[in-house]
């Protein structure tokens, strides 16, 4: 359980070890790999989902999801990438049956369930007032552009992840980069 | 040394995922002279350090987990049920068949009449698998 406990660091190996211990149904290690990916999941459910009590219910239903069909992970891409995508198409399975409407900007980021942190150590070379510009235009972005530019910009993922998690033509991906950008650095440069 | 147009979107992208393959001295020259590749260069370098300097949370995932967990538990129980159920019946039925022909047997009916009337139990029962999976599901 050792190598378990320390998810944050795991290697390809550590990572089989986590999800056949999930799969033997350790419940610490079904807990350990939520909260490997936890923040994944939530760049991906929260700039499209509105109200606290579906946001519940969707990370409820996408971490079912997850253990049910943890059986079928064959290693083949990463774990990120196929826990994104489930993330993906819960949310947008979750929007079009609950026939929900889409998060409007001032929704995001003022929940007081929706804690951000900023913790970064280089927080000092950063002017709060930078951050503010920032945030405020990313909570004014289309949930698409604010998930696509957390996943790359946050999440660390490539375009091909992103395209592999959303499905969208890379292209697209581009597309919604470029104009999220185009925002901030507007906001930025006034 | 040719000037080159500034940097497109997509080349900054690549730089930052690691697959830019063209000349990175060369976009580090470009970039000491051009005031809009520059800024370009410095937004994105924002948006990475902002954004990854925020720490996303939410306060009800402990809660949700344990949910989700007991509600994984709960169908994998049940789904143990159902196939105890299924098994129990099938078991069942075939006592009953078994029984049924022995009786048959012990009166003296013809082989023909037995096997014709083994054959018609085994075909209605394997086609009535689904229902009988459906009636262990039902408890």
């Amino acid at each position: 359980m050792s190598n378990i406990d320390s998810a944050l660091t795991m290697g390809p190996e550590q990572e089989k070890e986590l999800v056949e211990a999930v799969l033997n149904n350790d419940k610490r290690a079904f807990e350990v790999l939520v909260g490997q990916y936890e923040r994944l999941i939530l760049h991906i459910i929260f700039p499209v989902i509105k109200s606290n009590e579906d946001r519940k219910d969707l990370l409820q239903e996408v971490l079912i999801r997850i253990y049910q069909n943890l059986g079928m992970f064959r290693f083949k891409s990463k774990l990120s990438t196929w826990i994104g995508n489930i993330a993906y198409n819960a949310t947008i399975n979750y929007v079009k049956k609950k026939k929900l409407p889409l998060a409007s900007p001032e929704n995001l980021n003022q929940s007081e369930d929706w804690v951000i942190e900023r913790l970064n150590p280089e927080q000092e070379f950063i002017a709060r007032e930078l951050e503010a510009t920032v945030f405020g235009v990313m909570g004014k972005l289309p949930p698409i552009q604010q998930m696509v530019l957390r996943l790359f910009h946050h999440d660390e993922m490539t375009l091909d992840e992103i395209c592999e998690v959303t499905k969208l033509p890379v292209n697209t991906v581009k597309s919604h980069l470029f104009r999220g950008r185009l925002a901030i650095k507007n906001s930025i440069q006034q | 040394m040719e000037k080159r147009n500034h940097y497109t979107d997509t080349e900054f992208q690549e730089v930052l995922n690691g697959t830019y393959n063209g000349n990175i001295d060369e976009l580090h020259a470009h970039l000491e002279r051009c005031v809009e590749c520059r800024s370009q260069s410095e937004v994105y370098q924002i948006i990475g350090k902002v954004l990854r300097s925020e720490r996303v949370q939410f306060t009800e995932t402990p809660k949700v987990v344990n949910q989700a967990w007991e509600h994984v538990q709960r169908n994998r129980l049940s789904s143990s049920i159902d196939e105890i159920q299924f098994w129990s019946i099938v078991i069942a039925c075939s006592v009953v068949v078994l029984v049924c022909l022995g009786y048959l047997i012990s009166i003296g009916t013809s082989k023909t009449i037995v096997i014709a009337v083994i054959g018609l139990i085994g075909v209605y029962l394997f086609s009535s698998m689904k229902e009988i999976r459906l009636l262990a599901g039902n408890h």
